[in-house]
């Protein structure tokens, strides 16, 4: 069984930031948490340090979560672990209430989408979309004969595959393409299949590898709306890898910011950006200026552009305060 | 500590000083007030970003609304608007 208490599984920085704590708690209590993850590690053979340290958080239905950072700090090592493509040398991953750590790839009820999109080049997009689903389909005649009821409830009927092909292609807005080969779309419009091929099988988990990166700026900004729109509309639970500050914080509900291999600040967007937890994340995220300063008073900050009343907040960080005009 | 770049204000020198002597004898302006030449504008669409170097020779980069540009090699007052700066206690710096 997985944690009663999802506090536990919150970041320890969120905890200790006051308020980007007990908004999280307030969002995990009113929704149902479909994917948990608790004390998850990884290291590779011959390297000195962890991929993955300690990592704990919730995600609830319908949320969509940023895993944000730069390149290297283990986003994607953890989204191929609760994917099923690598396993963690310790911790456990739930979905939906199953502990899932050991279990294959196929067996965890994720979708996924690639960077590169991964579409089957010789099918057309109806084929590709219907792959999942077809699969869930053979799946389902073996289900049976081997009597696997209660397994068999929750796969499509053949009959059905048609008719939800259509309904992911109308939400995906490609309705008018299935007969068409991916060589003959636009990298956004097979990006959209992707999604729509890992939707189709309504999953209880999607997980998108930096699904943008591959397109043009342009389809990058129109694509962001749509993927939002698209996962909401069909209440889809997602995880979204990203080195893109911009991206995370128009598309994500809250954002895990990495950095070498750890979750350096979980919370929504707005207290990401506003109130970053350490330099890292101000740095990462905010791009800003940073000036030596030193400390005049209690309160009192000076720095060559002039002095600055500041609170202590806690470790490592001091809360914005007012400028003081004084130099 | 942190500046963000959304939070400083670039202001030309001489309009500085017109605006020094319009308010005579008024309170004093908050924050910053610290000389610095613009060395680099990049045009953003909505935005300038600016890189200003400041007498120590250390460089900041503010943005600001395209509406006013001002021109490399312009001597300006950096000002500091609300929110105000955040402090990071590191050693790094």
């Amino acid at each position: 069984m997985p944690p009663a208490d999802v506090n536990a599984l919150l970041p320890s920085e969120n905890l200790a930031s006051g308020s980007a704590a007990s908004k999280a708690v307030t969002v995990t209590e009113t929704g149902s948490a479909i994917l948990q993850l608790s004390g998850i590690e990884k290291q590779y053979p011959g390297v000195d340090h962890a991929a993955i340290a300690d990592i704990s958080l919730s995600l609830v239905q319908g949320e969509i979560l940023s895993l944000l950072g730069p390149s290297g700090c283990g986003k994607t090592t953890l989204l191929r672990i609760i994917a099923g493509f690598e396993q963690p040398q310790a911790g456990e991953v739930w979905i939906e209430g199953r502990a899932v750590a050991r279990q294959p790839p196929e067996k965890r009820g994720v979708g996924m989408v690639f960077q590169d999109y991964a579409l089957f080049p010789h099918l057309t997009v109806q084929q590709n979309v219907a792959f999942g689903l077809q699969s869930g389909w053979q799946r389902q005649g073996r289900l049976r004969r081997a009597n696997k009821a209660r397994l068999l409830r929750k796969l499509p009927q053949e009959s059905s595959i048609q008719a939800r092909i259509q309904e992911t292609l109308e939400l995906v807005g490609l309705a008018g393409f299935a007969a068409r080969y991916p060589h003959e779309l636009s990298g956004g419009q097979q990006q959209r299949i992707a999604l729509a091929r890992a939707l189709a099988p309504s999953p209880s988990l999607v997980l998108l590898d930096e699904p943008m990166s591959n397109l043009d700026v342009q389809v990058r900004l129109r694509l962001r709306q749509e993927l939002r729109e698209i996962l909401k509309r069909s209440q889809t639970t997602a995880i979204f890898v990203t080195h893109d500050q911009e991206e995370a914080l128009s598309i994500a509900d809250r954002i895990a910011v990495m950095g070498q291999g750890r979750i350096e600040q979980y919370g929504l967007p707005e207290e990401i950006y506003q109130r970053p937890a350490t330099r890292f994340v101000a740095d990462f995220v905010t791009q800003a200026n940073f000036l030596p300063a030193q400390q005049r008073e209690l309160d009192l900050w000076e720095t060559e552009i002039g002095c600055f009343r500041v609170q202590l907040m806690g470790l490592g960080k001091m809360q914005p305060g007012r400028p003081t005009g004084a130099r | 500590m942190m500046v963000r770049q959304e939070d400083i204000l670039l202001v030309p020198e001489a309009e500085m000083q017109a605006k020094s002597d319009a308010e005579a004898g008024a309170a004093p302006r908050p924050g910053g007030g610290q000389t610095a030449v613009v060395c680099d504008r990049q045009f953003l669409g909505r935005e300038h970003r600016y890189t200003v170097r400041l007498a120590s020779g250390r460089t900041l980069q503010a943005r600001m609304a395209t509406a006013q540009a001002i021109a490399v090699g312009t001597a300006v007052t950096v000002e500091i608007i609300q929110p105000c700066p955040q402090v990071f206690i590191e050693s790094s710096l």
